[in-house]
């Protein structure tokens, strides 16, 4: 049964929930203990085994591998970091990990398989966003909790109670690095490049709603597919147009060449390049090269920084994984693992119990020692970190971290997805 | 999975019956889910009401871009498919009604009087669904469209000289298995309920593809298997997961190199076994029935064929039945015909010699429509023909044989001439879909095998026979057409001489039954036996023309060949 | 747009445009006188690619290991051609393609298989940097990929009008068995077929893998398709078609995505002018009807 029990992290059950917050924690507690009622032993049977299983899916072979094994690899490191430190309330934690090739199909097939057959108590990480777009019903019906990592499309929270994010709804990234291009710096004139699926267009969304508000004009705007590399006639064509500043949605390998395209026709840094999360992707680093200085990404979390936690975090990474960099997925993946099992350890280790606690969660602290809270819609109010890409040093250092909640509420986005 | 054999069945029916190779499936079935996506989400239509829309979608979506696809031959067509789902996916993506990247979402569970279909129950809705899609194909494949697809596939060409019209049935290969393609893709859209246009890309075509080649490409079984394996195998490979895709693509690579008509093909070896092993079983149940007799001696085979039976050969006051005027036809700076102008009375037997590379072969291409003239005109029956297609000269009454046999090689003999008669018949789509096993026509098939002395060969697959008998196999078929004058390239080439004298029989009893015939031969000794005239070409021009006599004292004539044999 | 702008994307056009034609010109090599559809071939691109970054990790002299790439891919395509589509060549075409296809799939595995998911970089300090004249800029990249791209083509028409060998390659392009018949050794002009195209093909793979820093296993892949379709729209067999095709799409691709909103990206562009020229001229460009 679920109890509010202070944990080692900052959980406020002091704070007074929102009242829509707590309709529906109450609302969702009573499902939950119709669901438990109904279904009977199953899930106290799973409650009360040695281990808590938790599971993962994503793609780790075919085209995006490289995203679903780094993932895994913030899970896993996750899971043996909490082990090591003698696991959940005495449980060791165990972790089922299914590989969906980056389809839609088998994504729903192996969820399923997760939770009928190897009885996860909860799913971290996710996958690609169409991939937990459309797993998503299923593990909802089935009321397992996931928190999904590394996709920013609405669509996959919205409307699955089951369903949390940790990451940030793709516009708010956009609309952030609008407002330092306008607020910060007074950069006048953009070009806007748009990755034409559903995170690139989110991103996009998200900046030139800002744009408008802000009366920033946007002198070119193109889309392109997610494995374009080929940039050079655009970049020439902006170089042309001379505007200011560059807004650029898209997966590593796309900004990867535009960026160094970019460079190296002397477009940048005289404008200022801006581009989303993907860009603390594996692919980055092994591909930008001595090119890139300068680039302000919007990244979800930074590592390293000088909070104490982050640099241990860095090192202990390093020494359990040999990875210096923690890639974009790795160290979401790795959040959120440590939010769910922080859940389990607070509420229990059955799935409604990890669910009820994720709901109350109102605050918790991610890896670059910054405190995010919920909203009642499940996103988090994920402070974007603004970090500027050090060539030299081969890492991104940090410009800041906007927390003013006016720019990165996800909940005003909603209402542009259906 | 049952949702994939569904659509395997429908590019069978394009790829494996038709022959058309189709790398684009995904465009159907695509097109058929995206419809009724849109239609149950966007219309609010109820599942029944749009299946049938979605499916005529697909349908129309098929016989659009069989259009083009008639145009072009093999490798471009499948070249073309593949631009064609590439841009297909590209549009679904880049144009806002269809949702755009992410696809449409939430799409309602068909339903069944109010409430919805469970897993179970749309298990069986699937189920029922293939099960008809099966019936459908087998019923298509007995029918005479099956029988025109064959031929098409086998040889286009030939199809196309005995009447079958090469675009129509294309199109209905198209339209059709486009529509089975489009009923997987609604079936699919309503099991998944979340539909993106990566779904149907090329990918998704080439596993379907795969799917066919793997299980046996043009049959039935084959396809289903496919689509079966194909399904489970990532699950049963999942040990290892790493691997998954370098399996998947060595099988194939494996696949080809050893077993390339799939592994339920017909003449695979796994078929093969199972074949026989059903026989046996047959026949030990039934108990043993007389084994088949083997090939009868020539001599017996000929009974009804009289002898010396000449015809009267046409008095010289009669219309002619086939008549050309300055016939050209030129090659680039070639002239591979050079106003050639002959006059062909019915019930004659006209003979076309010339050395080598003369034109004769041209000739006939110019006549059965096989080629386009370049100049001049072509009178049959009193009205122009020059410039229609094989297959409407065919209708009008003109059959050929080829040089080069060109039989329709995977059929049985009987239904290659089936499909001569079919084609007079059945060429609307109406008369198509009648199935063709008990037909009457079958006994004018029998009649004709009879003549021809086929009559033994019946089930004989026709890539089987000698050529002697594909010789007279051709001439079966073309009479099938049941033509007024019938134009036989080069029939006795090869012949033993008893096989000669029965074909000579043959083209007298023809004669005497009030065909015209006109034959291209190099054996001057049956030339000079059987023709009532004779028109020698040269170098693409006619240097002489008359009866054999005449012929053989022509100096022309003996210039051209010089050595001819001066004697009948 | 001004007449500096327009040069500079037309060199921008043409450095793309060299890079399709090297794929496409193998692709036409093959299809020529074995009428097989080699997809396989963007397989051995991206072997070329792995190969040269690993010899180039291991030497560290550029020029050795591109051409050490192009000889070891060669020989890959040899083996290609010998053990998988020799068999196949008395069975309907599809089967080949099918195998093609299968091909093309165990490779982007195996490159994953061995060098992981994600790209790794294939960086040339010595090609860094860009020549400046008349106000246009081509970077040291681009300059050896036309210059490169232009000696190729050269040595291939050559090869292919002033000797034997070539001669032979031609007679056997129009007709397989009358060129065995007349005494050419078929067998033998295949094989070099099959070892030039993989080795412009590797020469392309290298080339691209430094001009976008970025070797990774799937590179093959929108080459394969595309790579196809250029050699129908240029006139099957036809290596001058297919040349000129090259270009021309990389020209309209240039102009179509950086100035114009048409609703497909640069593949759907690439795509549609497939369908389309097939549709007006079916023999393609510069093929015989």
């Amino acid at each position: 049964m679920a109890s509010l029990q202070p944990a080692s992290f900052n959980c406020d059950p002091v704070a007074a929930p929102e009242r829509s917050g707590a309709r529906l924690t109450r609302r969702a507690f009573g499902a939950g203990m119709l669901a438990a009622g109904l279904t009977g032993g199953h899930r106290a049977l799973a409650a009360d085994s040695a281990t808590i299983k938790i599971g993962t899916f994503g793609p780790f072979t075919g085209p995006a591998a490289g995203l679903g094994l780094e993932a895994k690899k913030g899970i896993e490191f996750a899971v043996a970091q909490s082990n090591a430190a003698g696991g959940i309330n005495g449980k060791k934690v165990e972790l089922v990990a299914y590989d969906d090739r980056g389809n839609r199909a088998e994504a729903v097939s192996v969820v399923r398989k997760m939770i009928e057959n190897d009885g996860v108590v909860a799913i971290v990480g996710g996958s690609l966003s169409l991939t937990s777009i459309a797993a998503a019903p299923v593990i909802n019906e089935a009321k397992i909790p996931m928190v999904a990592a590394y996709s920013n499309a609405v669509g996959v929270v919205k409307g699955e109670d089951h369903i949390f994010r940790w990451a940030s709804v793709a516009d708010v990234q956009g609309w952030v690095l609008a407002h330092h291009a306008m607020r910060e710096r007074n950069f006048k004139t953009f070009a806007i490049l748009m990755q034409d699926e559903e995170y690139g267009r989110g991103i996009v969304n998200g900046a030139e709603r800002a744009l408008d508000e802000l009366k920033g004009k946007v002198a070119y705007k193109k889309a392109f597919a997610p494995a374009e590399r080929e940039f050079r006639a655009i970049m020439t064509e902006i170089k042309g147009l001379g505007v200011d500043a560059v807004i650029m949605s898209g997966f590593s390998p796309s900004l990867t060449s535009a960026a160094r395209t970019g460079y190296e026709l002397e477009l940048f840094p005289k404008a200022q390049f801006y581009i989303g999360c993907s860009a603390t992707e594996i692919n980055w680093y092994n591909g930008i090269g001595s090119y890139g200085q300068g680039t302000i990404a919007a990244l979800e979390f930074l590592a390293p920084t000088d909070h104490p936690f982050t640099r241990q975090f860095v090192a202990d990474y390093l020494k359990a994984t040999g990875e210096k960099v923690v890639s974009h997925q790795a160290g979401l993946a790795y959040d959120s693992t440590r939010l769910v099992l922080d859940a389990a350890k607070r509420g229990g280790a059955s799935a409604d119990a990890i669910w009820h606690a994720l709901g109350e969660t109102r605050s918790f602290m991610n890896l670059s020692g910054v405190e995010v809270k919920y909203t009642e819609l499940r996103e988090p109010l994920l402070p974007i970190a603004l970090a500027s890409w050090d060539a030299a040093g081969q890492q991104y250092k940090l410009v800041k971290f906007e927390q003013d909640a006016a720019l990165i509420d996800p909940r005003p986005w909603y209402k542009y997805y259906n | 999975m049952g949702i994939w054999s569904i659509v395997a069945l429908g590019l069978n029916i394009i790829t494996g019956y038709a022959g058309q190779f189709n790398l684009g499936i995904g465009v159907y079935m695509g097109t058929g889910a995206y419809a009724a996506a849109l239609l149950t989400t966007g219309a609010g239509l109820g599942f029944w009401l749009a299946l049938p829309c979605a499916l005529a979608a697909a349908g129309a979506m098929g016989f659009v871009t069989g259009l083009p696809a008639l145009r072009v031959r093999e490798d471009a067509l499948a070249v073309l498919t593949i631009g064609l789902v590439f841009v297909f996916e590209s549009l679904l993506i880049y144009l806002p009604w269809f949702g755009g990247p992410v696809g449409i979402g939430r799409i309602p569970a068909a339903a069944l009087s109010g409430s919805a279909l469970g897993k179970n129950g749309y298990l069986a809705l699937v189920l029922t669904a293939l099960l008809f899609v099966i019936a459908l194909t087998l019923y298509l494949k007995r029918a005479w469209i099956g029988l025109a697809w064959a031929g098409i596939r086998e040889n286009e060409l030939a199809a196309d000289v005995i009447g079958v019209h090469p675009a129509r049935f294309k199109l209905y290969a198209f339209t059709i298995g486009a529509s089975f393609a489009g009923l997987g893709g609604v079936l699919y859209a309503h099991f998944i309920r979340y539909i993106t246009p990566y779904d149907f890309g090329f990918l998704t075509s080439i596993y379907v593809l795969t799917m066919i080649v793997f299980g046996g490409i043009g049959t039935i079984r084959g396809a289903v298997l496919g689509a079966c394996v194909l399904t489970f195998l990532p699950e049963l490979f999942r040990f290892v997961q790493d691997y998954r895709n370098l399996i998947y693509g060595g099988t194939l690579i494996g696949l080809m190199l050893y077993e390339p008509r799939g592994l339920l093909g017909d003449g695979s070896f796994v078929w093969r076994r199972l074949t026989t092993r059903w026989h046996r079983l047959r026949t030990a149940i039934a108990g043993h029935k007389a084994a088949p007799s083997g090939k009868p001696a020539l001599a017996a085979a000929a009974p009804g064929v009289q002898k010396g039976n000449v015809g009267a050969p046409p008095t010289g006051a009669q219309e002619s039945l086939l008549q050309t005027r300055d016939l050209s036809r030129g090659f680039g700076g070639l002239l591979a015909l050079n106003a050639v102008s002959i006059e062909v009375f019915p019930r004659e037997i006209f003979g076309v010699i010339g050395p080598n590379g003369a034109g004769k072969t041209t000739l006939f291409n110019l006549l059965s429509g096989t080629l386009p003239c370049s100049g001049g005109g072509i009178r049959f029956k009193g009205s122009r023909i020059n410039g229609l297609p094989p297959h409407r000269i065919a209708g009008l009454g003109i059959g050929r044989t080829f040089q080069i046999v060109r039989p329709f090689g995977e059929l049985s003999v009987m239904d290659n001439v089936l499909a001569g008669i079919g084609s007079r018949h059945c060429g609307r789509l109406v008369d198509a879909l009648a199935p063709r096993g008990r037909s009457a026509y079958r006994a004018e098939a029998r009649a004709i095998l009879a003549r021809t002395d086929l009559g033994a060969y019946e089930r004989e697959t026709a890539a089987n026979l000698p050529l002697g008998l594909l010789r007279r196999l051709e001439i079966a078929r073309a009479l099938g057409l049941s033509p007024d004058l019938i134009l036989l390239d080069e029939s006795f080439s090869g012949l033993s001489h008893a096989e000669a004298r029965s074909l000579l029989d043959l083209i007298r009893s023809l004669r005497a039954e009030g065909m015209t015939i006109i034959l291209i031969e190099h054996n001057m000794r049956i030339t000079m036996e059987l023709c009532d005239r004779i028109a020698v070409l040269d170098r693409g021009a006619k240097i002489a023309e008359g009866t054999p006599r005449e012929i053989q004292n022509d100096a022309a004539v003996i210039a051209a060949y010089l050595g001819a044999e001066a004697h009948a | 747009m001004t007449l500096n702008l327009l040069l500079q994307q037309l060199i921008n056009a043409m450095e793309l445009g060299s890079i399709y034609a090297m794929i496409a010109v193998g692709l036409a090599l093959v299809y020529g006188v074995l009428r097989i559809l080699h997809v396989a071939q963007a397989g051995v691109y991206a072997a070329g690619a792995f190969i040269g970054l690993f010899l180039y990790q291991e030497i560290g002299s550029f020029p050795v290991s591109l051409v050490g790439a192009m000889l070891l891919a060669g020989a890959l395509g040899m083996l290609i051609e010998r053990f998988v589509y020799r068999p196949m060549l008395p069975r309907p075409r599809i089967v080949a393609l099918i195998a093609s296809v299968g091909l093309l799939i165990c490779f982007s595995d195996i490159f994953r298989i061995i060098a992981g998911p994600n790209q790794l970089a294939f960086e040339l300090p010595s090609l860094r940097g860009s020549y400046e004249f008349a106000g246009l800029v081509i970077s040291r990249i681009d300059a050896v990929i036309l210059i490169g791209t232009a000696g190729i083509f050269v040595l291939l028409w050559v090869l292919l009008q002033k000797t034997r060998l070539g001669f032979e390659i031609r007679a056997a392009a129009q007709d397989l068995e009358a060129a065995a018949v007349m005494g050419i050794d078929v067998r033998r002009c295949v094989r070099w077929i099959f070892f030039i195209s993989s080795a412009i093909a590797a020469f392309g793979g290298v080339m691209v893998g430094v001009l976008y820093n970025a070797v990774y296993p799937d590179m093959g892949d929108m080459i394969a398709y595309k790579g196809l379709a250029l050699i129908v729209i240029g006139g099957f067999g036809s290596l001058l078609g297919t040349v000129l095709a090259s270009f021309l799409l990389a020209a309209a691709e240039t102009v179509l995505t950086t100035y114009t909103a048409v609703p497909l990206s640069r593949e759907g562009v690439a795509m549609l002018f497939l369908v389309l020229l097939v549709l007006i001229r079916p023999q393609g460009l510069l093929g015989r009807a």
